[in-house]
């Protein structure tokens, strides 16, 4: 599972975050390193697109470097705002793109077909990611947001709170009215959503 | 949905999330045992769907190396101090401590870099690797230390991908030899090499990097680095069953490939790559062949 961040790396962190702002290259490296992964998937899982989740996140480091100076944590927390600038630059990267979503299962195909293993491994990723899009279709916006930053971006409650621009009980109340949604919605486990004709 | 039953699930979630199982999270709250297992069950597939998503480590290395060239072309990491010397500046004392600190940090880095020396992924300290590894490639540096940078890099994630084949870890052996073929190609990108595993596709270039005694140097560290890697995989391979032996032989096959097709760039020689290629008879065994 996307383990959240203890305290311990949350101080690493924010160290990193104030040897950045001096101009420290090598902590902007390892602030990369300590996200890329969990922005990526974050993408991934809203997108659909393995391909724009590559772009999107490499944006996303970039606008970290041109604004990093002007972060301050008052109350934000970093991995908040570097999830709300990937937040801003998928609509920006929607309201570009303009053309219909891709269905869940094709979406889920191009993400799994990215990983290094065998067919059938890719194919159980593919349905699994598949089943969890198609059941987020079914979630409000809010919902879908708290769900994604949770559970792909790994953030806290307290960060999605500072994230999504809401207190940490309404994050709660969404994220439990999310799960139960997708509780109703997703198919039980083992059985496709529908007959993978892409592979 | 009662307040409580939220301040429940969140905590089950934080608990799925540090590594607990959903049946310990659900023994914790038995009265709300039939509202709660759903609802984590739900939650695990949403947690276990977005971890299975995988990220392409060529495209995270991409975007790091963009990532220092706008850092280096907004001049981050170049600034000089102004005004009053250090020495003469009310935080030269405060600083000073720092530094002991820091020298103190570093003992205990060079400890921790010691120990992960040997990591392979999924390891504790293999991030201590990396992350130094990440540092050592931001340093300025020439492109011919740039090239043998890389050409190490590439050598020390094939010695990881013997490790994980011989934890029968193929998927992660797979991923290390993504990274064997990242770091070649970088490496021969410095060099001002062209590398192809088809003859048809590699043009001649002039080496980027001057002087006869460095290609040289590059050379025989990648031909010893394949060679150790190739011919270790004997010992791997023996305690593999038939089908993880198959892929097995497929990935170092593969990172024989690589590596010749890097030996044959800096040869200038493209003739050498033609043989795994054109000929009909059975692959021969992998740690028989020469570089």
């Amino acid at each position: 599972m996307i383990k959240q961040d203890t305290a311990e790396v949350l101080a690493h962190v924010d160290s990193l975050v104030v040897r950045a702002q001096s101009g420290d290259r090598a902590a902007l490296a390892g602030l990369y390193d300590h996200f890329y992964e969990r922005i990526y998937r974050y993408v991934a899982f809203k997108t659909g697109s393995a391909a724009e989740a590559e772009d999107i996140a490499e944006e996303v480091f970039l606008r970290m470097l041109e604004s990093i100076g002007s972060y301050k944590n008052q109350g934000v927390p970093f991995a908040a705002w570097l999830f709300r600038i990937a937040h801003n630059l998928i609509v920006d990267h929607h309201r570009k793109r303009s053309r219909e979503r891709l269905t869940p299962l094709d979406d889920a195909a191009e993400i799994a077909d990215r990983s290094h293993h065998s067919i059938e491994e890719r194919l159980d990723v593919g349905l699994a990611i598949a089943q969890v899009n198609g059941a987020m279709d079914g979630l409000t916006d809010l919902q879908r947001e708290v769900i994604t930053l949770r559970f792909a971006g790994g953030l806290s409650v307290r960060e999605t709170a500072r994230a999504v621009g809401k207190k940490e009980n309404a994050v709660k109340a969404l994220q439990h009215a999310g799960i139960n949604k997708l509780r109703r919605l997703l198919a039980p486990a083992g059985r496709p959503v529908e007959q993978p004709a892409i592979w | 949905m009662s307040q409580e039953l939220q301040q429940i699930l969140d905590e089950c979630i934080e608990r799925l999330a540090s590594g607990e199982s959903i049946e310990s999270c659900v023994a914790a709250y038995p009265e709300h045992r039939e509202q709660l297992l759903p609802l984590l069950e739900a939650a695990w597939r949403g947690f276990t769907a977005a971890e299975a998503i995988p990220v392409d480590t060529t495209a995270k290395a991409r975007g790091l190396y963009r990532l220092n060239e706008a850092a280096v072309s907004r001049g981050v990491g170049d600034r000089k101090p102004k005004g009053l010397p250090f020495w003469k500046t009310r935080t030269a004392r405060p600083v000073a401590i720092g530094l002991v600190a820091l020298v103190a940090l570093m003992g205990l880095g060079s400890i921790a870099a010691v120990q992960s020396s040997g990591t392979v992924p999924g390891d504790a300290l293999y991030w201590v690797k990396t992350t130094r590894e990440s540092v050592q490639l931001w340093m300025p540096k020439s492109d011919a230390s740039r090239a043998h940078m890389h050409a190490s890099l590439a050598g020390e994630r094939g010695r990881e991908m013997q490790v994980l084949m011989s934890k029968g870890r193929l998927v992660d052996a797979e991923n290390a030899l993504a990274e064997v073929r990242y770091h070649l190609s970088r490496s021969a990108e410095y060099a001002g090499v062209v590398v192809s595993v088809s003859r048809m596709e590699l043009p001649r270039a002039p080496h980027r990097i001057t002087g006869d005694e460095q290609i040289t140097s590059l050379r025989i560290t990648i031909q010893q680095d394949g060679q150790i890697i190739v011919s270790g995989r004997t010992q791997v391979v023996q305690r593999m069953t038939p089908m993880q032996q198959e892929r097995a032989e497929q990935l170092v096959r593969s990172l024989d490939l690589i590596y010749r097709a890097m030996l044959a760039g800096l040869d200038d020689d493209p003739s050498s790559l033609s043989s795994p290629f054109w000929r009909t008879e059975p692959v021969r065994s992998v740690s028989t062949r020469e570089y």
